[in-house]
């Protein structure tokens, strides 16, 4: 009952395609193995069969890692798709100077909608400096999706020093660490298009004993 | 020698008042220079920007940013500010951290407009506040399987499962 041991076709991603379709799938897709474990690298894929690669997907066998998509065809990648040990989509990057480098990575609820946007000014994704949440807005008369808060790290020394708050898509309060202890210090509040109140010197609890109306 | 006593009196003062005067005198201007830029990090031309003091509150100095999003200011007064880009309704689109101006230096402060935040940029990547936008990968994996892909050709003697 072992299996053979050696040049044992382990494992296909999906069998019953017929010989003809198959060879005309084939055309279009490359797998790429690895020499030494014959095991499954990278698929690179013509999308649109017009003769152009525009999706390479790393593979761990039959899991996917990432897959990178040239989407226009400019020769810049502009989408990765990054996945899980169990081969689930965790995130989405994108990068917003279409320079073929990721900058921002999307992440989404359960629903698909875009919950999170992590982005990094260096284009890391180990060093994120400005995080971006979505959702339902508090103010909203609907359920449109809006940048509803976010915290950014201004210094890029790992931790974050301005939190910004947003109804209605516009921004609502935004809050400092002037000193660097990890807390705000100093909280504006917009109403409207105006900034209404300045709040400063936080106690223990992080209320703000100090509240001057703006001029 | 009244005359002397008078006229050493009032170079006395004279010569004594010349550094008070210097150190009363008006702080000499500090420059605030930088960049608008758009949430694709793209130049942002004709858009308000604001110099706002943080201690008041009040917006200090104003102008509209060039033709490459450039923007200058002479501030006045040592403090503590904040740059806001404004839009032509009034929304704040961006705004940096806080900053002090100290007498005679040029500070650069650059501010990345937010807008309706950084997924408003995805839209080349397929992205949307409504979605991740259609997953490449199941097209390739799919693709993969009716093209008779298997995920590994061979596995060598040590790979055995019994060993």
């Amino acid at each position: 009952m072992r299996p053979s041991p050696i040049l044992v076709l382990s494992t296909v991603l999906c069998l019953g395609a017929c010989s003809t379709a198959r060879d005309g799938a084939r055309e279009h897709i490359r797998p790429t193995y690895d020499k030494a474990t014959g095991k499954l690298t990278e698929l690179a894929f013509d999308a649109d069969r017009n003769g152009r690669i525009e999706t390479w997907t790393e593979m761990n066998g039959n899991k996917p890692v990432r897959s990178r998509i040239d989407r226009n065809e400019d020769g810049r990648i502009d989408r990765w798709e990054y996945f899980d040990g169990d081969g689930n989509l965790v995130k989405v990057g994108f990068s917003r100077k279409d320079s073929g480098t990721p900058d921002a990575w999307a992440f989404a609820e359960r629903d698909g909608t875009v919950s999170r946007v992590e982005i990094s000014s260096v284009g890391d994704e180990t060093r994120i400096d400005r995080r971006e949440y979505y959702g339902a807005s508090p103010g909203g008369s609907d359920a449109a999706r809006q940048l509803s808060r976010a915290e950014e790290d201004t210094d890029r020394n790992g931790r974050a020093d301005k939190w910004e708050t947003y109804e209605k898509g516009a921004l609502r309060t935004v809050a400092f660490d002037e000193n660097g202890d990890g807390v705000p210090d100093r909280r504006l509040t917009y109403e409207g298009t105006s900034l209404a109140w300045i709040e400063s010197r936080p106690d223990a609890a992080g209320r703000f004993a100090t509240r001057i109306r703006a001029n | 020698m009244r005359t002397f006593v008078r006229m050493l009196l009032v170079v006395t003062l004279i010569a004594g008042g010349l550094p008070m005067a210097a150190a009363a005198g008006p702080s000499p201007a500090s420059t605030l220079n930088g960049y608008a830029y758009t949430t694709d990090l793209k130049p942002l031309p004709n858009v308000r920007v604001q110099v706002r003091d943080l201690q008041t509150g009040a917006m200090v100095q104003s102008t509209m940013s060039g033709v490459n999003g450039e923007y200058a200011f002479n501030i006045l007064e040592p403090g503590v500010y904040i740059v806001e880009l404004v839009n032509s309704e009034g929304r704040i689109l961006g705004m940096s951290a806080p900053f002090r101006m100290d007498p005679g230096v040029t500070h650069t402060m650059s501010v990345v407009m937010v807008g309706d935040g950084a997924v408003a940029t995805g839209g080349n990547s397929g992205l949307s506040l409504f979605g991740m936008g259609p997953t490449a990968t199941l097209a390739v994996l799919g693709a993969a399987g009716a093209a008779g892909v298997t995920a590994i050709v061979t596995t060598r003697e040590d790979a055995s499962p019994s060993r």
